[in-house]
Parts: C-alpha cells; structure tokens; sequence
C-alpha cells in the first residue's frame, strides 16, 4: 500500500501544481468547503492562544491585554501538583492504549472468523451498543456497580468471602483500572469496524490458496489476516498516539473524588477546574498549550518511529 | 451528458455548502441598538434546580406588567450557573442587561466596575427611582456602605435575611452561627443499652456497639451505617459536614475557607495543632470502620437517601435539622448528639461567619440603555410583601391565601408527600430581597422549620459555645482580593485532599511539617494577611 502512493505521488509531481488544479478542477472544488471549514475553525481561533502569554480581560481582548510573557507556565511548574498532574496524564493514556489498543483488533480476528453470517452480525450489534451510553450515565452506572453497600461488585466479592467492603470510587489505585476496563466494555467493539471492514476486503484467492496447501485456520490468521492488517494498525496506532494528551476529561471528572485525585487529576480536569469555573482563562490556556505541544512532539516521534519500522506514515 | 450532470451537481452541492456557511456568519452582527425608552431587557439569572424558568412565574408577570416592561430570561440552575457567568463576564460581546442571582464575587464587581462592564448604581438609589429600597436604607443605615466597593461605587444592590434570635448575652446571632446539627439515633442507644455518650470516647464505644449489632432489627448486622457525614465541599459539606466533631479536640471548622479568629488574630484552621489532632484520632475510626466509607463520594441527595430508606440505617448523622434527612416520621427516634468532650475534658466552639447583608444579586451591565426603568423594576422587590413572596412563593403556592386577623400571612397547609424545602424551592425567586427581623409578625411568620432551628440554637447549642467571636462581614481592597483570588482555591484543594488523605490512610504525625511548609510556599501567609489587613480595617472603622 504505502508503495503504490508513493508511485503515484511521483507521477503526479511531474505537473505544477497550477496546471493540475486546472486538470482536475472538480476535485479541487469539492475539496474547498472542507479546506474552508478547517481553516475558519481550526487555524483562525488558534489566535486565541496568544491569551497564554497575556493575563487576559474581556473589556482589552485577546490584543489589549498586557502581556506578560511566561508568569502563567512559571506558575503552573511552580505548583505542587504539576509534577503529578504531568505524570497522571501520561500514565493514563500509556495504559489505555496498552489495554485497549490490541483487544478490538483480536475482537475483528474473531469475528471474522465467524462462519454463521447472521451470528455476525448479531454478536457485532451487541458489541457496539455500549458504545452509544454516553459518558455521564456511564460514569452513574460505574459509580452505582462500585459502591461499597449493594453495589454489584461489592456483593460478588462479599459472597466469595470478602470480609469488609471496598469504596472503590474513592481507591486512587482503583481508579486507573475503573477507568481503562471501563473504556475497553464500552468502545472495543466498535473500534473493531475499521478492522473487519479491512479484513472483509483481504482477497479471497490467498485464503483458498492457503488451504490448498493445507494451511489451517490459526496458520492463515497469522499468515494473511495479520499481515493485511499491519498498514491499518499502525495507522490507527499513530492517531491514537495523536490523542494521546487528550484523555477523556469528562470521564476522569465525573470519577473524580477528593480520596481518588492522586491518581485521577489529569491536566485536562484541571484546565476545566482553572478555566471554566474559576475563570482564569489565560492560565489554563498556557495549560492547555503546554499540553499540546507535548502532543505534537509525541505524535511526531511515533510516526517517525511507525514510518522507520514499517514504512507507513502519516505525515 | 451524463459526466456534465454529475459536475452540475457538484457545483450546486459546494454552493449550497458556501452559502449556508456565510449565513451561519452573518447572523452574529447583531448589535444593541441605542434606545433610552428600552422597556425589554434580557437578563441572566440563577434559578434553583427544582424551580420553573422565572418567565413563567406569576409573580414575574405581575411586577413587569406593574412597570410595562418585558423581560427576556436566560435562567441557569447548579453548577453550570459559575460556568455560564463566567463566559458572559469574559465574552466582552453579546452581554444581558443584568445579572440576577448569579452569586457575583467581590472580585467579579469589582474588576468588572473597573473596565466599565458593570455600571455603578449608587446614583440610583434615590427616593425617586427606589423608594422600596430607601425605606430599609433608613432603617438599616449602615447596609449601603457594606455593600460599597473599594472604589466607592455599588456594582451589585444589597440584600437583607435577619433571621436571628437574642441571646441571653445580649447580643443577636443568626441562623448560621452554627450550621451542622449532629444527631443520633435514640432507638438504637436503647437496643444496645447505653446512655448518651458525653465524650468522644464514649461516642467511639457507642458506634462500635452499633456497628457490631443488628440494632435496627432487620436481621442484617451489616447494613448499619454508625456515623455519616459528607466530605467534600462541592457536595455540600456546609452543612452536612464533620466540623462538629472537631469540637472535642479545640476547633470547629465551619467556615469553608478555614477563617477563623481568637482574640482579633486572623488564622487558617486546617493548619492548626487542634485540627491535626482531630483529624489524627477520627483516622482510628476509619481505620474500625465506624464512618461511612462513602462520605468521600456522596452527595446531598445519596445522603438523604440512606436517611430515608426502608430501614433506619444512620446511628449518627450531621445536618442542619433532623427531619429533612430521616423523614417526619423517623426523626422522632432522632436527638440531637452534644457537644461531646475530648480527651482532655474539654471542648471548644466556635461560631461560623455570619453576615445579615449581601451584595451578590443584582448587578447592571453597560449593555443596558435605561438602567433607570430596570431599576425601578427590581425595586418591587424590596417591597416587605413582595419580598416575601419571592424568598418563599407567593401567596396561595406558599402562602396561606387571606392574611390572619393580625394581617400576617403564615404557610398554608402542606398536603401529604409535601415538605417545606421543596415546596419553596419549586416556588422561590431567586434576586434581591428584603427580610428583616421587625417583618415578622408585621407581614408573615417565621417559617417553621427557621423558628424550630433559631430555637434549637439558643436553647441547646448555645451553651456549648465557647468563643462568640467570628469574622465578620469585610470590604476588601481590589489588590487584596487579587491576592486571596489567587491563591486561597488551590490552598483549600490542597488541605481537602490532604484531609481526606489523612482520614483514610493516616500519617498525619510525619507528613504535618511537610504540608505546612508546602501551604506557606503556596501562600498562606499572603491570604492571612490579606484577611487580616481588612479586619483590622473593619475594626478601625467601628472605633471611629
């Protein structure tokens, strides 16, 4: 796949650019609205971010605030929590994608591996529903399974002999486990679709060849299912790392109590706590930025490392 | 033809995308036009979660057809009401023409007086523009100048709740000089034959009994819940909170930033040797599992919910009465739990902070055009009658329909399923209002429930109280309160994590040196300082 693009890429740089858009003007016309739309809102409010440098007001602006350089990142490594929050923030997305990054895909194996097509599709549907709680009721239903009287995990462990119950709400060791076994229930099945989609197109000639020479069904998995994928996993690899700053807040917010914060409190609750509710709009926008460059300089490594080890790459 | 079809459509397509798109832009240009006969206004106003929009309640319509004025609402409940104030005063665009039961800080009124986006209202204040407002203003001289900013103007109208009783010092104390009633359960005192405990160590032998017996009888010994209180502040630990318990050991900690004051010194609680010892011995607790391991998580409604239930399964609990939590008919196997002595026999309370005034309720934007009319509005509030049908309901929700022979209007009847609390609550208008001690029994009677509590108060926890002194209500200046502004919230986050820390897991006795240091490198001594100049300024004053 990645051969086939950079031989076209070569074609195509023969022409100007110029005459190309004039070749296919079609294509570029409905290519606009998007460009537009990323543009208007994507690059133009990035403006907003000279707020970072400048203790912000709203009579002055975004222009007529004075500016005052570096005091609000100062005062965010200067807090005593920075370091944990850093730290917190890192850990959780390395876990998550650990965890829930391999499990859709062995899901897609599986069920490709499904003979019965009406069982697939059911047992794909039923997979996918969670998918659709939002995360608020989901948190609610988490909170409700947890309690420590008559919460459903409460009860199971007591019936197989736990003694006293566990306020697993409020356990910071617990709460990266709730969090990330949480994550994998709701979304594993339905970040399976862009697996099976691949899977479905894989040429039907290389399975029947494979059977032919008597390869069998662990043997052709490993063999083409596997290797079909590879382009697709670390393309998927690459944008999960893209996010990898940008953990769900809302899900570490609502499971946020004050016993749980030494694991729970990530950079982006507290950017909501500063900015949102407290109005400091210019500190947590150094926050927040900070946190972005982070991001940008991860997503830059994985893919340099990505396009070193397998040749796929995004940018 | 047909490759000339599909581009035709293409086009059409991207069109109708561009078009949509600039339309989408245009409808933002709107702006305010320049009108001094306005008579509609928009305002933004807090609501309380169980209440209506405010444009549907009679009394609204009743006070804007009196002014012929229309008035377009944006009413926000809990907690997206900071939230949404927040953007609106840092928008800078597309502002209401006031702010209504928005909780408005002193910070917010007086940054927002400085760049113009609020405007000052003290030159309103008239007999001609706020005659209801006059009348307390000459009767309550000195509420003008409490709710006057550094800067000498009034960005937000007063406010006046005296609910309060007199004491047999002499001296007026309000409603929430004490704001956590700690209760216990009488049955199960009973059913494991002990007396009421008169020391914390008493108390621990009680809960322990409670804790290891099936004392409600319903053959479970498990479900008992021996002392329940809610931690975090967010969830409404003002008056649910473990303040009370502190007592035993030298502090009560009811004021939410820790303030506190002996002898015209200014300190933070949480960083105290009475506090760290508390804290250290209600560890054991936990450690026995005599508290609640949910009061780190639960909130007001899961609280009352255990109160509630099919079973009583509270032996001890905190509120700010009894029935609201175990319901009418439970709370008659509640009392009220004293003031308990600690180790060394004794016990030491002192009160919250209580203020009568408030400022933080109604505030004028410059995006209003006559603020004179929309003054004279709200002035309706101020109104005895008025007022008190917008603190409660009006009359025939709240309020009984005719007044009695002395002409003061008293509750009406509740019907089954119905309390108080919500019954206000659905029905409440939230804004300035005017409630003063010399109302009552003139235009209505003390709710209920506040008589009952202003009783309890002086008639029971009064005589455990040990020091009346508390921190009163200041004006600070705009540099003070940047400083406070910025540093107290993370100060408080920090010493709520630690505490609920300590509770939990223990190790006050080697991490104590460490956290104070660390709240003096966050700047404690700033805020104390700060608290303590504006004191000292209050005092001055008074003197003079």
């Amino acid at each position: 796949m990645g051969k086939e693009r950079k031989s076209s890429a070569a074609v195509m740089s023969k022409e100007g650019l110029g005459r190309r858009i004039l070749k296919h003007w079609e294509f570029y016309l409905l290519l606009l609205p998007g460009i537009l739309l990323t543009i208007i809102f994507k690059y133009i409010p990035i403006y907003g971010v000279q707020i970072a440098f400048r203790d912000y007001n709203a009579m002055d602006g975004f222009f007529g605030s004075p500016w005052v350089g570096l005091k609000w990142f100062q005062r965010f490594f200067g807090s005593y929590n920075s370091v944990r929050m850093i730290r917190n923030t890192v850990l959780l997305s390395l876990y998550s994608i650990l965890w829930t990054f391999p499990i859709p895909i062995i899901l897609a194996l599986l069920i490709n591996q499904i003979k019965n097509k009406k069982f697939q599709r059911v047992s794909q549907t039923i997979l996918y529903a969670p998918h659709f709680i939002s995360v608020m009721i989901l948190c609610g239903m988490l909170r409700i399974f947890l309690s420590p009287y008559g919460g459903l995990v409460n009860v199971i462990a007591q019936a197989l002999g736990a003694t006293e119950p566990i306020s697993f709400i409020d356990s910071a060791s617990a709460f990266r486990t709730i969090y990330i076994a949480s994550s994998i229930w709701q979304d594993a099945g339905w970040g399976t679709i862009i697996y099976i989609a691949t899977l479905s197109s894989v040429d039907a000639t290389l399975h029947e060849a494979a059977k032919v020479d008597g390869a069998n069904t662990l043997q052709r998995i490993f063999h083409i299912d596997i290797p079909e994928l590879i382009p697709v996993i670390v393309i998927q690899l690459i944008m999960s790392f893209g996010n990898l700053m940008n953990v769900g807040f809302e899900k570490a917010f609502l499971l946020q109590t004050s016993l749980n914060k030494e694991t729970s409190e990530i950079i982006a609750t507290y950017v909501y706590e500063q900015g949102m509710l407290k109005a400091m709009y210019s500190f947590s926008t150094a926050v927040g930025l900070f946190n972005t460059v982070v991001n940008i300089i991860l997503l830059l490594v994985v893919n340099k490392v990505c396009k070193k080890l397998s040749n796929v790459s995004f940018i | 033809m047909k490759k000339n079809m599909k581009k035709i459509t293409a086009m059409g397509l991207t069109a109708a995308m561009l078009l949509s798109l600039t339309a989408c832009g245009g409808s933002n240009g709107e702006t305010a036009s320049a009108d001094a006969e306005q008579t509609s206004f928009k305002i933004f106003a807090g609501i309380s979660a169980l209440s209506p929009d405010n444009s549907e309640k009679p009394l609204v319509k009743q006070l804007n057809e009196a002014m012929g004025v229309t008035i377009e609402w944006n009413c926000v409940s809990g907690d997206t009401l900071t939230e949404k104030k927040n953007l609106i005063l840092n928008a800078g665009n597309d502002l209401p023409d006031a702010l209504m039961a928005a909780s408005m800080t002193d910070s917010e009124l007086i940054t927002g007086g400085e760049s113009g986006l609020l405007i000052p209202l003290e030159d309103y204040i008239n007999e001609e523009t706020m005659p209801n407002l006059m009348k307390i203003v000459e009767k309550r001289p000195e509420m003008l100048a409490s709710c006057t900013m550094p800067d000498g103007h009034i960005y937000g109208l007063p406010g006046i709740s005296e609910m309060g009783f007199e004491y047999e010092d002499g001296n007026t104390y309000y409603i929430g000089a004490i704001p956590q009633f700690t209760a216990i359960n009488t049955d199960w005192l009973e059913a494991v034959n002990m007396e009421m405990p008169t020391t914390v160590d008493e108390l621990h032998d009680v809960l322990k009994a409670f804790k290891d017996n099936d004392v409600n009888g319903n053959g479970d010994p498990t479900d008992e819940i021996p002392m329940s209180f809610i931690f975090p502040e967010k969830n409404g630990a003002w008056c649910a909170g473990m303040s009370t318990f502190f007592a035993p050991f030298g502090c009560t900690d009811y004021q939410m930033d820790h303030r506190a004051i002996e002898n015209g010194e200014v300190y933070y609680q949480a960083a105290s040797e009475e506090y760290k010892n508390a804290i250290a011995y209600y560890h054991d607790w936990f450690e026995e599992g005599l508290i609640d391991i949910e009061v780190f998580s639960q909130d007001s409604s899961q609280y009352i919910a255990k109160g509630n239930g099919e079973d009583a399964r509270l032996g001890v609990f905190v509120w700010w009465e009894i029935p609201e939590v175990v319901g009418a008919e439970r709370a008659e196997s509640y009392e009220y739990l004293p003031i308990l002595d600690g180790p060394d026999g004794t016990h030491h309370v002192n009160l919250n902070e209580m203020g009568t005034t408030g400022h933080d309720t109604f505030s004028v934007t410059k995006a209003c055009k006559n603020p004179e009319l929309l003054l004279k509005w709200v002035d309706q509030r101020y109104d005895p009658i008025i007022s008190m049908q917008c603190i409660y309901g009006p009359i025939g929700t709240y309020w009984a329909e005719e007044p009695d022979e002395n002409g003061c209007y008293s509750m009406r009847e509740l019907e089954a399923n119905e309390t108080a609390g919500e019954l206000k609550s659905k029905s409440e208008w939230l804004g300035p209002s005017e409630q003063l001690a010399d109302d009552y029994g003139t235009y209505y009677y003390l709710e209920d429930r506040a008589q009952e509590r202003l009783d309890d108060l002086n008639n029971f926890w009064f005589e455990y109280v040990d020091s009346t002194e508390y921190y009163p209500s200041v004006v600070y200046t705009a540099e003070e309160i940047e400083v406070i502004n910025d540093k107290l919230s993370d100060i408080k986050a920090m010493t709520e994590e630690k505490t609920a820390h300590w509770l939990t897991e223990g190790g006050i006795e080697d991490e104590w040196e460490q956290y104070l240091a660390d709240l003096d490198s966050m700047g404690l001594q700033d805020v104390i300082g700060a608290w303590q100049a504006a004191y000292d300024r209050y005092q001055e004053a008074l003197a003079d």
